[in-house]
């Protein structure tokens, strides 16, 4: 079983052309993806999340079986931010929100996100953020989240990246509520990872299709090609995943 | 057709390990006849000789498969360039930089005398990109075009988080070339329109990535057999002077 715990819905987005509902969820399909997370693209750079959280919503309604989706608000919107979580959650039926602090133009680590993991606890539900790009996101800059909320559980979306890898692995060494996604994460930092952490708090994500129609091919066979347990390989593939999500 | 890794790490490294005899299996299981090969970590940063006399033990030991870079400090100044000419004169092909480790911008005045040293001597330099504060394609394009004469090869094409700008300074600055580790395929594919294959440069950055993951991206990227031959070899062999 492949779960895909970080894709991207979008129309358009800069030079970058998305697709609708159907041809994302064939395209996932036809690369034996047996389910996905769906994210916003274009709703972190505008203004009104609630919309991008519809078409969000949209998606799963027609796909309910296939998708769950991870809403975004902006965090400087106050009291707005904090009822509108608890209408993605409550009402839309999310599964949790990305935040994306680079494009959302906050920092991770800034008070403004305080209220917004305490609710996300009180909704138990993941954050699960971009990481591993200064100056708004480095690994630490998320950890920092889960080191004030410890109830809290925090994604790190892309495990540092190519730079801050170091930062993630520390970070999850250090705090129990982090969960690595394997996710434009170089394979030298998966090895640490899964050595050191422990495949149960690793998951996969292909950010598709923000690299290429193809990145599903590339992401899950960096997986598969790891020196480690068929079992090991299986629970970062999906099954954390859905454990984490009570799917 | 013969594939060259253009870009990759051999030794005892803090982080980054591989012995010569790993790195010649994964290159015969993979299809790969030659790779370059430059130390890292504690070698890049502080003991250059050290790490130097590790790679010119093995390419001359592998010189049909291995070509070997050197790896010197900006900040050692004249001792570096000393270090520099020493490797070049036991055999070495290029001047390996990895200012993120080193902790200079490619601007700085001991980054451009070390870069005089590589104009006098010939050789191509390899930077690694996409590291802030000190690893970043724009740096290295003001850089390339104030050594017009050089060939700068901007490692993994300034990924993660200098992706935007690796196009831009590859294209203003003639003198650059593009290596593809890490890189996302849509980005190798957009530095294919603006620079053409000819100055782009397969590279594995193994064992930080490996030869599997980045194999498999150039056979996802959308390119005729051409430009595949080009990026998988031939463009390494023109600049490094690789005979396969
Ligand atoms: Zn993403």
């Amino acid at each position: 079983m492949i779960l895909d715990g970080h894709t991207h819905l979008f129309s358009q987005f800069g030079f970058l052309r998305g697709m609708d509902a159907d041809e994302f969820v064939d395209k996932l399909k036809s690369r034996r993806v047996d389910g996905a997370v769906v994210m916003t693209l274009e709703g972190f750079t505008k203004d009104d999340s609630r919309l991008y959280n519809d078409q969000l919503h949209a998606a799963t309604e027609r796909y309910p079986e296939y998708l769950c989706a991870f809403g975004t608000v902006h965090p400087r919107d106050g009291s707005g931010a904090i009822s509108e979580m608890r209408r993605c959650v409550k009402e839309l039926g999310m599964k949790g929100f990305k935040f994306h602090p680079w494009l959302q133009a906050f920092c991770a680590s800034g008070r403004e996100m305080f209220p917004i993991v305490q609710e996300a606890v009180a909704l138990d539900v993941p954050l699960l953020f971009h990481d591993g790009t200064p100056p708004y996101c480095t690994s630490l800059q998320v950890a920092y989240l889960a080191r004030c909320f410890p109830e809290a559980t925090i994604i790190l979306g892309h495990s540092g990246l190519r730079d801050y890898w170091r930062e993630a692995l520390y970070a999850a060494m250090e705090y129990e509520n982090i969960i690595l996604q394997f996710c434009g994460t170089p394979d030298i930092a998966m090895r640490e990872m899964i050595e050191q952490v422990g495949p149960e708090r690793c998951i996969f994500g292909s950010d598709f299709p923000f690299p290429g129609d193809s990145c599903i091919e590339l992401a899950v066979s960096q997986i598969r090609n790891l020196d480690v347990s068929d079992a090991a390989k299986d629970a970062i593939l999906g099954e954390n995943l859905k454990r984490i999500l009570k799917l | 057709m013969s594939i060259i890794d253009a870009h990759c790490y051999l030794g005892d490294g803090v982080y980054m390990k591989r012995n010569s005899g790993d790195l010649l299996d994964e290159m015969d299981s993979h299809g790969v006849s030659h790779a370059v090969v430059n130390s890292t970590d504690q070698y890049s940063a502080v003991y250059n000789r050290e790490g130097n006399d590790e790679i010119i033990r093995a390419v001359s030991e592998h010189p049909d498969r291995l070509t070997g870079f050197a790896v010197v400090n900006p900040w050692y100044g004249q001792k570096g360039a000393d270090e520099l000419r020493r490797c070049i004169e036991s055999g070495l092909r290029g001047l390996s930089l990895d200012t993120r480790r080193q902790g200079c911008f490619f601007t700085d005045t001991i980054v451009r005398r070390l870069i005089q040293h590589a104009a006098d001597l010939e050789i191509p330099v390899y930077c690694h990109t996409g590291t802030p504060i000190y690893a970043l394609p724009l740096g290295l394009m003001e850089l390339a075009l104030d050594f017009p004469k050089v060939s700068f090869i901007m490692g993994s094409g300034g990924w993660a988080d200098g992706w935007y700008d690796a196009g831009t300074a590859a294209k203003t600055a003639p003198n650059i070339f593009i290596e593809t580790s890490y890189c996302a395929i849509p980005l190798i594919a957009n530095a294919i329109r603006l620079i053409g294959a000819e100055r782009i440069l397969f590279g594995s950055d193994a064992p930080g990535s490996s030869l599997e993951t980045e194999l498999l991206k150039i056979r996802l990227l959308d390119l005729d057999a051409r430009g595949r031959e080009m990026i998988l070899g031939d463009n390494a062999a023109r600049l490094i002077g690789i005979r396969t």
